[in-house]
């Protein structure tokens, strides 16, 4: 298997990825945008599945969570991925609801053993009941969570070392929490579990500048990827041996199509770079 | 330690105006509240609240944006034109 570079599937970006399809290695899709559809639109899916390798991406299972992730969210999952039959799945490890509250996104748990052994008794059950681990994200968030005794890269090793799981790598997340809480993002890099890494998101975002408070980075998807955070996969290619899933991220203010082909070869070219050092420093 | 009591009190702080005005005003008195012991209680109390302000904004403008798509004419917008997220 070899590096592959390809992008989120959306509704408003559908007829173009059909198009250029020869310039797509590898396409995401967003599970929750099909949870909840009859099994025959489903199976649409299986035919895009047939084009290109897919990856099915959930956003609300809420898995890393002392709070067990409910039966019914876990079926409905299973009961896509049997039907699409992706080559991966993926979640967050993050939670999105407690105590009946819904927060309406992924939020960071407090970092603590207690949050990562309820996080692998929910990633446990997830994989049984669909019958596949799940591929797990590292998240975005604009505050520390609170009550944490592990920094991020030692409470998301924990998780994926205890799980045996892979990880999905978002490059943007990363740099963003690496900036907004006065960390280098290339020494964050290298503390994560990289020789778990089988798929990198790449996004976009813009700074929030509030009154008397420090700026902060929000990952909105609705920007450009931006120059650094190609360097950090180049960075990353040159880390690790294993091939690497890169998935381009646009959730809105789409540009027209060929920016974002030319970004799939900026990807490309960062992965060819990092991939050239590291095949060099073996040589030597 | 009670993890699923932090989370829950995080969880009405990102999306309860009222609760993060009482926390802000008297943070160990409403960790207390919601069931969290000392150490968490004060845990909580070190909570950046610039931060914590901001990430609620941050989780109400998904929230809103999700709303907004609800619906058949949501839907049929959505469907129709290139969506326009307005940015936080």
């Amino acid at each position: 298997m070899r590096d592959r570079v390809g992008l989120g599937w959306r509704g408003e970006l559908a007829a173009s990825i059909f198009e250029h399809l020869e310039a797509i290695e590898v396409l995401e899709v967003i599970a929750e945008d099909w949870l909840h559809l009859a099994r025959r639109k489903q199976a649409a899916l299986r035919a895009v599945a047939c084009e290109r390798p897919l990856l099915l991406h959930g956003v609300s299972l809420g898995l890393a969570s002392s709070i067990p992730v409910h039966d019914r969210r876990l079926a409905c999952m299973a009961r896509l991925y049997e039907t699409v039959r992706p080559e991966a799945w993926s979640e967050h490890l993050a939670f999105v609801r407690a105590g009946g509250i819904e927060i309406g996104h992924l939020a960071a748990p407090p970092r603590t053993p207690a949050t990562i052994e309820g996080a692998c008794d929910n990633i446990a059950r997830a994989a049984r009941a669909i019958g596949a681990t799940p591929v797990l994200e590292n998240i975005a968030t604009l505050i520390e969570p609170p009550a944490s005794t592990l920094d991020e890269p030692a409470w998301t090793s924990a998780i994926l070392r205890n799980c045996a799981a892979p990880m999905l790598l978002d490059l943007h997340n990363l740099y963003a929490n690496a900036l907004n809480f006065g960390r280098d993002p290339a020494q964050m890099l290298a503390e994560m579990p990289l020789q778990r890494v089988a798929v990198v998101h790449l996004s976009g975002g813009h700074w929030l500048k509030p009154e008397h408070a420090p700026a902060r980075l929000l990952d909105d998807h609705l920007h450009d990827v931006p120059e650094a955070v190609f360097e950090l996969l180049e960075l990353l290619a040159q880390s690790v041996p294993q091939p690497l899933s890169v998935i381009i991220e646009r959730d809105g203010n789409f540009p027209l199509f060929e920016r974002l082909l030319a970004q799939m070869d900026q990807a490309r070219a960062a992965l060819g770079r990092g991939r050239a050092a590291r095949a060099l420093r073996e040589a030597a | 330690m009670s993890a699923p009591a932090v989370e829950q009190l995080l969880a009405q702080l990102y999306t309860d105006a009222a609760i993060r005005r009482r926390f802000i005003a008297n943070p160990r008195e409403v960790a207390r509240l919601g069931g969290l012991d000392a150490a968490e209680a004060q845990a909580m109390a070190a909570i950046d609240l610039a931060d914590l302000r901001l990430a609620a904004r941050s989780y109400a403008h998904k929230r809103a944006g999700r709303s907004r798509g609800k619906g058949l004419l949501a839907w049929m917008t959505r469907r129709l034109a290139p969506r326009q997220v307005p940015e936080l």
